[in-house]
């Protein structure tokens, strides 16, 4: 048993020492790597268990480790001359240092360093399944990246340690149980993140590093209070121990309110979320890999795993709005974009908040309908970073604006992206599952429902027009090439599309697995009848494909504009006007910029939410 | 089971006869309410037959697929909701079909039907959290998202939901005009446009492929008016009285009003509507 | 097959298109929407949309610069499609017949089934003209079944 987790925890950090001075053999050894660490994540889930007791020798080991990084992230704030990061990461060192020199070393009692729940086990699933696609996806893809920026001296090999070396901490970080063992995983993760998004080294680059770098170490002041808490005060030193104590005492749930606290800043939940828009200036695997199964993840599963402890609290119930109005605000904000990224980004905030809030409703079907969105969100949201990370290289722009009639350019690279898209916000996929089970949970709450009711309209806007914008063609007319793509990017791309489509139809076995332990015993998603809507879509997919190939037979024509349709060099459309000159017209979406300006929006949630923050530590004093 | 399968096949097969009625009377009524003859009854039923007769033309085969997808589901979302399944699961059924002739109509370069497109967006932006609220005030009255027990709770409290939530029935019907595209939300496929839109989202469908969207349209006219009669369930009578009643006042309403921008659609529905439907809420949690 | 070639005269659907008229013919075609002529009566509507609409209502003289629109417009029509040439204009080229810059009737372009007469052409030649174009198509229809 314990060789698949040191499978998914220590190889890739050995995988990582390796492939920083690979060279050319990464081509080989990043999708064996990634095959093993996806093995071992497979067999670690099969497992019952994962016993393993605290030493001293252990324990001084991790805080030990626990140091070297905060150390490490003090060196950065000082080369960058932040004060906040040192403020942030001292007051870690300084809580940390004394809480080992008057608690002594709290060692975990007999064999629950680790955990290995489902909850748990669904992350590792993801973390070591679509971590590595990932990093397959990053080996074709850097080459190209390098290429197009002209880079002379490759930096790959700082790029991929970093990648793996991440993967290694949020698999520590999803299965600690000691305060110890996360608050490394936790820091770990920060310092990955932090050094990935500021790998391309230019201004904009450190400049959104450093505001991601403030940011979590902030919420990591904020797990290093709770865990102070947890651990000198009520002596407890495990996650599972906090969870079980008793709810009427302020100290236990002041350890929870600030380790929620801190689960939402990594979750980039409102007023957090700027790191999370900045963190795009990295190359796309690392957008991805943020996005999809690790980092923002971290911070929900936090959040989840500490649900019980806060439940049935008045804490529960504002974290529950704290979650319904970012869903809220951000899906409102997606509205506002073009950029196809910033869209992805403020998705993936939306739906981290939906995550948050079933975390806040905290009823049996709640908890599970979280446990869906975070695997079919984790599956949906990389497919849909690298399907914009492939067309940003080909197309030169991430715009949703300049994709109109991408499919005719880029066929497969555009089903994926559908795929990916359809996914996310259309039944009978398992987001949709999740969405409706989240809705149905929340119902008794009016507050929190409206919130989602207005958030999931809105989520409809920019998915609806995005991909209707790349399923078009230009001119009508238009045929279909077919694009070369490399291997080891489209594997990646197949592989998602598939496990999106597949996994929503396992549905009832996914409840069984993974969400039972945490939930009831007959499936509530059921009623959402999956099966049959699969069926029917499958049969209106045949049948719609059956009617189109019959159409291409049948009379094309340009589209209708007047009679005054003009064919600039057989694929621009134009109007013909005066002088008999073309005139071309622009189409553009709606961004309802009057009601949902950005900046205007951001100020006055961000107030709102720090409020909510504010008011969620307010209610646990007696 | 062999009931189920009836009443599935009933549905496929009566709505749209019912659904092209409702047109034909519509038709008629508009006109004498503007003081003209009209056409016949059977009239949609011609125009229908005629569409499928049409030469088929395209102007990429997408949309012919997209069409397809549409009509499938909303019969997809008319029948589970005559089989009284989950009332969040047809919102969200009906919503790929509307998505997808949103969809057929961007695929094409027309600027006219991506018009109507993204103008269809934000009518379902306008209808669709209305919608989601009124489920949920029904699920805050009755226990449950399911329609059979919704109908169940009205049988057995015999007090029809129409008196409980007023204010909610109000607002759905207030949206419900939007999706039987009646002015003053007639914006995106825009009957009385030409002008300005030509057909808007329809633009670019012709014949047998822009009847697919019409029967696609009748089924959910027939969904509309039964999402209507579910406040009044305990009474097949008074149900169908409440139908005509709301028919009835969609079209007074159709020919008295002008078009409106999608700016005033968005913030009448979201303000005023969602005004209501939390008022209504509210009073249910005081009394 | 009755029924079918009933719907098909029973619902003759407009798109009008002006080619230069003096605006006459146009309001006269519009006059025949309003309560006094209805011609929603033999199911005909206006729909302004030539990918709809069976009959191509045609109002004007034909000259250089309106020549490809009005073509464009015609091959977007699906068929059987009908086009009717309403007023003296559109017919033969009326009182412009003689200019430089006209080429002439609907004809010289497209194939015109109905002419309909005057200057203005009267709301009730209109639909005399639509209605007897109606005729025409089932006859072409007819004739197809037949041969």
């Amino acid at each position: 048993m314990g060789i698949s987790i040191l499978g998914v925890t220590l190889f890739p950090v050995l995988a990582a020492l390796v492939l920083a001075v690979a060279g050319k053999l990464r081509k080989f050894l990043v999708p064996l790597s990634a095959l093993i660490i996806a093995v071992s994540g497979l067999s670690l889930v099969t497992q019952q268990e994962l016993p393993l007791a605290g030493t001293t020798a252990l324990m001084i080991g991790i805080f030990i480790a626990e140091l070297a990084v905060i150390i490490f992230l003090l060196y950065w704030g000082l080369k960058l001359k932040n004060l906040w990061i040192i403020i942030f990461n001292l007051a870690q060192l300084g809580i940390i240092t004394y809480a080992k020199l008057t608690g002594g070393a709290v060692v975990g009692t007999g064999g629950d360093l680790l955990v290995l729940d489902p909850l748990a086990k669904v992350l590792i699933l993801l973390i070591t399944v679509i971590g590595p696609l990932i990093c397959v996806f990053a080996v074709a893809y850097m080459d190209e990246y390098e290429k197009a920026k002209g880079l002379e001296k490759s930096k790959q090999g700082r790029f991929f340690f970093l990648l793996f070396f991440f993967l290694g901490g949020m698999s520590l970080l999803v299965t600690a149980n000691h305060f110890s063992l996360v608050a490394l995983g936790w820091e770990i993760t920060t310092l990955c993140s932090f050094m990935l998004i500021g790998h391309n080294g230019d201004e904009q680059s450190v400049k959104n590093a450093t505001t991601a770098l403030i940011i979590n170490s902030f919420g990591g002041l904020f797990l290093t209070l709770g865990a102070f808490l947890a651990e000198d005060i009520l002596k407890v030193s495990t996650i599972s121990q906090l969870v079980t104590a008793d709810k009427g005492e302020t100290v236990v749930m002041a350890a929870l309110a600030l380790l929620v606290v801190a689960g939402l800043t990594k979750a980039a939940q409102l007023p957090f979320q700027s790191w999370l828009l900045g963190a795009m200036v990295a190359p796309t695997p690392v957008s991805a890999l943020l996005h999809s199964s690790t980092m923002v993840k971290a911070g929900v599963y936090l959040i989840l795993r500490l649900a019980p402890g806060y439940q049935d609290t008045m804490l529960s119930n504002v974290l529950a709005l704290v979650g319904g109005f970012t869903f809220l605000i951000t899906s409102a904000l997606a509205i506002s974009q073009s950029n196809g990224k910033r869209i992805l980004a403020y998705s993936t905030i939306a739906n981290l908040g939906l995550i948050v809030m079933c975390a806040g409703v905290n009823t049996p079907l709640a908890l599970g309908a979280a446990i869906f969105l975070i695997i079919f969100h984790a599956v949906s949201k990389a497919l849909l970073f690298l399907c914009v990370g492939t067309i940003e290289l080909k197309n030169g722009s991430k715009d949703i604006e300049t994709m109109h009639g991408l499919v005719e350019k880029m066929p497969f690279v555009a089903v994926a992206a559908m795929i990916g898209m359809i996914t996310m916000f259309l039944p009978p996929f398992g987001m949709v599952a999740g969405k409706l089970g989240a809705m149905e949970a929340a119902a008794k709450m009016p507050a929190v429902v409206v919130m989602v009711a207005f958030g999931s309209a809105l989520t409809l806007v920019f998915w609806l027009r995005w991909a209707g914008s790349i399923m078009s063609t230009t001119k009508g007319l238009g045929e279909i090439k077919q694009e070369k793509t490399h291997l080891l990017i489209s594997l990646p791309l197949v592989l998602l599309a598939g496990a999106g489509i597949v996994l929503s139809l396992l549905t009832d076995y996914i409840y069984q697995e993974a969400v039972i332990a945490v939930g009831s015993i007959a499936s509530p998603f059921r009623q959402y009848m999956i099966g049959p809507i699969f069926g029917v879509l499958a049969v209106a997919m045949v049948a719609g494909m059956f009617f189109a190939a019959k159409a291409k037979r049948q009379k094309t024509t340009t589209p209708y504009m007047c009679g005054e349709t003009y064919l600039i060099q057989q694929d621009t459309l134009a109007f013909v006007a005066a002088m008999d000159k073309p005139v071309a017209y622009k189409t553009s979406h709606y961004y309802l910029g009057h009601w949902f300006a950005e900046e205007r929006l951001t100020t006055v949630s961000n107030i709102i939410a720090i409020g909510l923050i504010a008011a969620m530590i307010g209610v646990i004093l007696p | 089971m062999m009931e189920v399968v009836l009443i599935i096949l009933g549905t496929i097969l009566l709505a749209p006869l019912a659904g092209g009625l409702l047109t034909g009377v519509d038709r008629i009524i508009t006109a004498r309410m503007q003081g003209r003859q009209g056409p016949p009854l059977l009239q949609p039923f011609y125009d229908l037959i005629k569409l499928w007769r049409k030469e088929a033309q395209i102007t990429n085969t997408l949309q012919v697929f997209y069409a397809v997808i549409y009509l499938v589901f909303a019969v997809l979302s008319l029948v589970l909701f005559v089989l009284g399944q989950n009332l969040l699961l047809i919102i969200f059924v009906l919503t790929i079909g509307s998505g997808a002739m949103v969809l057929g109509a961007l695929s094409t370069p027309s600027p006219y039907s991506q018009i109507g497109a993204n103008r269809e967006i934000l009518q379902m932006l306008a209808y669709d959290p209305i919608l989601l609220i009124t489920a949920v005030a029904l699920y805050l009255v009755t226990g449950s998202f399911k329609l059979s027990e919704v109908v169940a709770y009205q049988t057995a409290s015999g007090q029809p939901l129409l008196f409980v939530l007023p204010l909610v029935f109000l607002t759905m019907t207030y949206v419900l005009t939007i999706k039987m595209r009646k002015s003053p939300f007639d914006i995106s496929a825009s009957h009385h446009a030409h002008q300005e839109i030509v057909r808007g989202i329809t633009t670019e469908y012709s014949g047998p492929y822009l009847a697919l969207l019409e029967i696609a349209h009748w089924f959910e006219v027939v969904l509309v008016l039964g999402l209507v009669a579910i406040f009044w369930a305990n009474s097949w009578l008074m149900a169908l009285i409440l139908v005509g009643a709301v028919f009835l006042l969609e079209l007074l309403l159709d020919n008295i009003t002008a078009r409106l921008t999608y700016r005033w659609m968005l913030q009448s529905t979201w303000v005023v509507g969602m005004g209501l439907a939390v008022l209504n809420i509210a009073y249910l949690y005081l009394a | 097959m009755s029924l079918i070639n009933k719907a098909i005269a029973g619902s003759p659907w407009l798109v009008h298109c002006n080619c230069g008229s003096c605006n006459g013919c146009d309001i006269e075609v519009l006059a025949c929407l309003t309560p006094v002529y209805d011609v929603e009566r033999f199911g005909v509507v206006n729909i302004g949309n030539p990918k709809h609409a069976d009959v191509l209502v045609v109002s004007g003289s034909v000259n250089p610069r309106n020549e490809r629109m009005l073509k464009n417009i015609y091959e977007q029509m699906a068929d059987p499609k009908l086009v009717v040439a309403v007023g003296a204009c559109a017919a033969t080229g009326g009182i412009f017949r003689e200019c430089y810059n006209v080429l002439g009737g609907v004809d010289k372009v497209i194939p015109v089934d109905v002419y309909v007469p005057g200057c203005a052409a009267r709301p009730e030649a209109i639909i005399d003209g639509v209605v007897l174009a109606v005729e025409k198509l089932k006859e072409k229809l007819s004739g197809e079944k037949g041969a």
